[in-house]
């Protein structure tokens, strides 16, 4: 019951009508909402029925082989389609399947003896015969792409009614080429029909035209398509190219020769039977591998794709990365941009198709995120297309956050920079009117009451004087403390070294200060080390215990200044003091400069707080 | 003053070139020089670059320099002064405590470092007794 062409009511079988939506919504207004399982259930059924039936037909050659092909028809197009409409829900190739394999249920009327069945039948395998070719045809994206698939089809619908009407009038019988091998068992037709309805010689070519076209179309398709629909085409039709060839063949062996296939050699005719019934049980199988195909090699690309995000890659390099596997040189990948509404390329430009170009949106929260410019075949390949598309939006998203992130940072660090600056401003100002100010006006009292101590002969004046003086240097003594402690002149004249070196004299641990070249540097910096570095000296004063000694080391490293505080004293235990309040205070004077601050202890082992600053970026 | 006048012989005072950027510190060396014994102050300049500029033509004996002027500084002015005249004694006069000034960086030949603070004629004439047998007494001899 292989017959390819002869047909009747499928021109009722509108391919327009048969359309993802409508099913879908058909579907839904089953209100079945597990349909996929109920339908799979309900072919598995209809298989086994059909397979039990026709096991069981006594007039029939081979009734397992029978079995298991019509069996075949239902189940294997109907999973088939589930699965692709499982993975691919926009694409209504699987509708296209499933509706295939639904017209292959009452393939089980051939298996009835009772005539008018058997001719209804016969009759039935003709929608199903228009199907099979629209869904090879159709093949991947479930739609009549171009023209020529368009023609065709229809031709093939012409002239299955053309063949219905012809078979119809006539009362011939003829023999067939089915594995069936029934010509002469089979029963007989109660509507004028038998299954060997031999028509026309003219119009039996119109099959032959209609599957070599088919077959120059997909080829056709291949030679011209881009990587991905040839991956597609390459493991999705050689088995439909294949049953295609062989049906011409066998139609053509019905037209030329004299008496029909009854006429040519028996061992020609099973091998055409065989390579048929074959070839047209493997034909979903074929587009199941190249579904399963088509996710592997997404896999695999989308592997490379996040790698490569991993390395912040720009939307240039995300856009080299896609063309090379998927074959499209004119791949682009653009944002949304709300106030235009549209989406705009790595070069600011809006990306709008052109010929032969589709553009895939990747929605994020239902609203349009990112979209792909690519070859209107990259359709076919709708799991790299939307998956790259979302690796693109994140890298973009990751960019646009470690912009944003770096850029508050800086601020950051530049507004800390600042502050402390203006606050290492106010008390170098402050030390200096100290000094210039008060204390030199103190001093110069200091001399005026000497030399006037000098000139006087009078005693009692003399000792007052004197002891005015020693109030003055009371007085100079505290200024010059509190002035120190604001700011150090000897850091502002003499750089780190020395001021420290100045300081270690009056601190109570012993304190050496080694100078491994560090020079000046602009005064924020100086002032954040040498604070740092007194509170260090102070906090081991307090914990590095008796006899502990400190060296302060100072250098530089390229354009970083390096400093370490080190005691050799008790050490701390873990983090119970680190971060007390003079730690943070060291931690927040070095981080305003932009710089590291880092604190080493364990107990015994002393304690050392050493760090970098930036010389770039800085005022003095 | 006249009291230094009194104790001091006049001739084979050392000729002092006093250098503030404060006049009114310069005025209250000046005042400081007329008590000592043995000096006089032969002239005076409100800047280090004066300072260098007058002290060729002026050939003091001692230089009393403030330590913090603007523009070439203390420091720098007594560097060029010894550097050209040796012989010169050089005293830095410091608002900064001398502490504070470390020695090592006071490059050149300087004598002393004297905080405002403890300034009074006699220590400058104890400076001059300790150094200025090595400089020539060019004080009176022209």
């Amino acid at each position: 019951v292989l017959q390819p062409t002869q047909s009747e009511s499928a021109a009722a079988l509108r391919p327009a009508a048969i359309d993802g939506r409508w099913a879908r919504s058909a579907l839904r207004a089953l209100g079945a909402r597990h349909w996929k399982p109920a339908l799979m259930a309900f072919a598995a059924a209809a298989a086994a029925l059909t397979a039990w039936v026709t096991a069981r037909a006594d007039f029939l050659a081979h009734p397992g082989w029978l079995a298991a092909q019509k069996a075949d028809f239902i189940v294997g197009p109907i999973g088939v389609g589930l699965y692709w409409l499982h993975q691919r829900p926009g694409n209504r190739f699987g509708v296209l399947l499933i509706v295939l394999g639904l017209l292959g249920i009452p393939y089980v009327l051939e298996s009835s003896s009772d005539p008018t069945l058997f001719a209804i039948g016969v009759v039935a395998e003709d929608p199903s015969w228009l199907m099979l070719t629209y869904v090879i045809l159709a093949f991947p994206s479930g739609r009549l792409a171009g023209l020529p698939e368009r023609l065709i089809f229809a031709t093939l619908t012409v002239a299955a009614l053309v063949v219905l009407v012809v078979t119809l009038a006539t009362d011939h019988l003829a023999p067939g080429l089915s594995i069936s091998q029934c010509r002469d068992a089979c029963p007989g037709s109660e509507l004028g029909l038998s299954e060997w309805r031999t028509p026309d010689r003219v119009i039996g070519t119109l099959p032959i035209l209609v599957g070599l076209a088919t077959a120059g179309v997909i080829g056709w398709r291949f030679a011209t398509g881009t990587p991905p629909r040839r991956r597609a085409l390459a493991i999705g039709t050689p088995i439909a190219l294949l049953f295609l060839l062989v049906q011409t063949s066998q139609q053509a062996l019905v037209v030329i020769a004299p008496n029909g296939p009854a006429g040519t050699d028996p061992a020609i005719q099973e091998v055409v039977q065989w390579t048929l019934a074959g070839t047209r049980a493997c034909i979903w199988y074929g587009f199941l591998f190249a579904l399963i195909a088509a996710q592997l090699f997404a896999g695999r690309v989308l592997r490379e794709v996040v790698g490569a995000s991993m390395r912040r890659p720009s939307t240039r390099s995300l856009e080299r990365l896609l063309r090379a596997p998927l074959g499209d040189p004119g791949l682009r990948i653009g944002f949304w941009r709300p106030r235009e509404r549209d989406f705009a390329g790595a070069q600011g430009d809006r990306l709008e198709p052109s010929q032969g170009q589709a553009l895939t949106t990747v929605e994020r929260d239902g609203r349009p995120a990112a979209a792909i410019l690519h070859d209107a075949q990259l359709s076919d390949d709708p799991e790299i297309l939307s998956a790259a598309g979302g690796v693109a939006l994140l890298a973009a998203e990751n960019s646009e956050l470690e912009r944003a992130w770096n850029a508050s940072l800086r601020e950051l660090t530049a507004s800390r920079g600042r502050l402390t600056e203006a606050s290492d401003r106010e008390r170098r100002k402050l030390e200096r009117d100290l000094h210039d100010g008060a204390q030199q006006r103190l001093m110069a009292i200091q001399i005026k009451l000497r030399l006037a101590k000098e000139r006087t002969r009078d005693q009692r004046l003399a000792d007052d004087l004197e002891a005015i003086g020693a109030d003055a240097e009371r007085a100079v003594e505290e200024l010059r403390t509190l002035a120190h402690g604001i700011y150090p002149p000897v850091l502002r004249a003499f750089g780190l070294t020395d001021a420290l070196r100045d300081s270690a004299r009056s601190a109570t641990i012993p304190v050496t200060v080694r100078d491994d070249g560090i020079g000046r540097y602009p005064r924020t910096i100086e002032a954040a080390i040498y604070f740092c570095a007194m509170e260090a000296v102070q906090n081991a004063t307090k914990h590095a215990g008796d006899g502990a000694r400190v060296t302060i080391t100072l250098g530089r490293d390229g354009e970083r200044a390096r400093f370490a505080i080190a005691d050799d004293g008790a050490g701390m235990d873990g983090t119970a003091s680190r971060d007390g309040e003079g730690l943070v205070g060291m931690r927040d004077r070095i981080g305003a400069v932009g710089g590291e601050l880092e604190i080493v202890s364990s107990p015994g082992a002393g304690t050392t707080v050493r760090g970098t600053v930036p010389l770039t970026g800085h005022v003095g | 003053m006249s009291g230094a006048e009194r104790s001091t012989p006049v001739v084979g005072r050392a000729r002092v070139l006093a250098v503030d950027d404060d006049p009114s510190f310069l005025a209250l060396l000046r005042e400081v020089v007329r008590g000592t014994r043995h000096l006089e102050i032969a002239g005076e300049a409100e800047s280090g670059e004066r300072a260098v500029a007058t002290a060729p033509g002026l050939r003091p004996d001692m230089v009393l320099m403030d330590v913090s002027m603007p523009g070439l500084g203390g420091i720098g002015a007594a560097e060029a002064i010894t550097a050209e005249r040796p012989a010169t004694v050089m005293v830095l006069i410091s608002a900064t405590h001398p502490d504070e000034i470390p020695v090592a960086r006071c490059a050149g030949r300087i004598h002393a470092v004297i905080w405002k603070s403890v300034l009074e004629p006699r220590l400058l004439d104890e400076v001059w007794l300790e150094h200025g047998h090595s400089a020539p007494r060019t004080g009176g001899s022209r």
